[in-house]
């Protein structure tokens, strides 16, 4: 399945850079120019993971991440991407509930992918853990672990359209 | 002393003079508070000649409210106390001036006050105050400069790394070569702005420090791997020797700063070693201590030089360096303050023509 890719970066060179690069790696990706296209962008085009501004103009990266947490039911992974270097800050945007950050001066196109590529499938991961990774019309057959221990238990759900 | 100082000493002539010449204002009361004598620097604040002041009351040109002090001076007479307090004195040209006096009595029941001008200091600390706005707005204009700065030489960047790593499709050796020139400059220029953000947050103390436990082997690989290639490509003999002993050793310290300092010292090395010379990074065992030496076969730094070395701006010309290689001359001046902060310094012994050696000892936890 493509990977869905949402940039929310207020300046226009970086934010075509960086949607090339991840089209180029076979993402659909799409650009916000600002927080409140973002918001709209993340309902809309139901991204995996989101690269996120800080620093733009009426609504910053952090009222973004707050309304993307608060009013939307996503639960994409959330890098920021910034060039501030303020710790405080950045633990902020994690402690909001973004995955991790990117400093924007010291990264590469090439290892924002690496770090995007990791989350996803670190994501992935979670989602097997869960014991649920896809589910399509018509039977689908699961095999999850016991929470109690134990065998593992075979689930068959039959989805109606 | 001989008695003839005795003698100089007793002249009231020589008291006149000191009082005359002193700093701050003078003003000798009788019993009843009325004037005896004032210094010219009394007469400076005032606005008053002396003979316009002599005889006249206290209260006359001081704030009326202060002469309960007055009493307080000559109550203490027996404990020998100053007593201080703050007033304002009334000038001829009928300003109020703030002033801090500081009394004591005379032997007739008299009072002697000196009185120090507090506008004087008021300036002094709203001169202090403006500089301390001043260097404020000096941080924050870095930090603003810095940061947009960064934006554009981002773009730069990741598009010369796209174009270099084949995503906009195959380029031939010629421009290769001269993109991956641009490429570095813009590290460079990346750097350098990097390094005018840190000496910002380190003088404005919002530098923070991630201090933990870590294994001197691990950061000194992670080294190895960052300026391996580029110690090839300019032919430089590229040694790391550690104690077999500190194998396991652990350091507590920050990282990625403790990283930053070797780099700097090493690219500072291969700024100044010829092809062919050594650059060796040698870590020993120092009682409960290890210690970390960037050893070069350089140029070597000029003996008046070494002193300077560490302070910000400051650099050693030298017809080796390129004009565009010569940096901020603020690398060493960040070095010595991160080591600092992990509680050692940095040290340099040098001798032109032979090379030089940069060293720094770190405690060993265990």
């Amino acid at each position: 399945m493509t990977k869905k890719l949402l940039i929310i970066e207020d300046d226009k060179v970086l934010n075509e850079m960086y949607a090339l690069k991840f089209e180029k790696e076979g993402y659909e990706v799409e650009s916000a120019y600002e927080g409140l296209d973002g918001v709209s962008k993340v309902a809309s085009f139901n991204p995996d993971v989101i690269l996120l501004d800080l620093m733009m103009p009426s609504m910053n990266g952090f009222e973004t991440l707050e309304v993307i947490k608060s009013q939307t039911s996503s639960t994409c992974k959330i890098i920021i991407f910034t060039n501030i270097v303020d710790k405080e800050k950045i633990n902020k945007a994690i402690e909001m509930g973004a995955d991790d950050y990117l400093i924007k001066a010291d990264t590469t196109p090439k290892v924002a992918l690496e770090k995007v590529e990791a989350h996803l499938k670190e994501a992935e991961l979670e989602k097997e853990e869960k014991g649920v990774k896809y589910i399509y019309p018509g039977v689908n057959h699961f095999r999850i672990k016991n929470p109690h221990g134990g065998e593992d238990i075979d689930v068959e759900i039959n989805v109606k359209m | 002393m001989s008695n003839g100082s005795n003698i100089e000493l007793g002249n009231l002539e020589i008291y006149k003079q000191i009082v005359e010449h002193m700093t701050e204002s003078l003003w000798i009361g009788d019993h009843e508070n009325n004037t005896m004598y004032i210094n010219s620097v009394f007469c400076r604040i005032s606005g008053y000649d002396s003979e316009e002041i002599i005889g006249r009351n206290y209260t006359d040109f001081m704030d009326e409210k202060s002469l309960i002090n007055i009493g307080k001076i000559q109550k203490n007479k027996d404990e020998s106390k100053t007593i201080k307090y703050e007033t304002k004195i009334k000038t001829k040209d009928g300003n109020m001036i703030p002033v801090l006096c500081s009394g004591t009595f005379t032997q007739n029941g008299g009072t002697v006050l000196t009185v120090s001008d507090l506008s004087e200091v008021e300036s002094l600390k709203q001169a202090e105050m403006n500089l301390i706005n001043l260097n404020k707005t000096k941080d924050e204009f870095i930090s603003i400069v810095g940061h947009e700065l960064r934006t554009p030489l981002t773009s730069i960047r990741g598009y010369l790394s796209m174009i270099l790593d084949g995503d906009m499709g195959e380029i031939n050796e010629q421009i290769r070569k001269s993109l991956n020139h641009t490429y570095d400059s813009s590290i460079r220029l990346i750097n350098l702005v990097n390094d005018v953000l840190s000496i910002g947050r380190i003088e404005s103390g919002k530098m923070e420090y991630n201090m933990k436990d870590i294994k001197i082997s691990e950061i000194i690989e992670s080294i190895h791997r960052d300026i391996d290639l580029e110690m090839k490509t300019k032919k430089i003999n590229f040694k790391v020797k550690i104690d077999k002993e500190l194998d396991d050793a652990i350091i507590n310290t920050d990282k990625d700063k403790l990283k930053q300092v070797f780099l700097n010292l090493l690219t500072n090395s291969l700024k100044f070693t010829k092809e062919d010379g050594d650059i060796t990074l040698k870590i020993s065992k120092k009682k409960n201590k290890a210690r970390f030496e960037v050893i070069d076969t350089g140029i070597g730094i000029p003996k008046d030089k070494l002193d300077i070395l560490f302070t910000k701006f400051s650099q050693v010309e030298s017809s080796m360096q390129r004009q565009n290689d010569s940096g901020l001359g603020l690398g060493l001046a960040i070095c010595k303050n991160f080591i600092n902060q992990f509680g050692s310094d940095i040290k340099v012994k040098s001798e032109v023509g032979k090379g030089s050696v940069f060293y720094f000892e770190l405690e060993i936890k265990k």
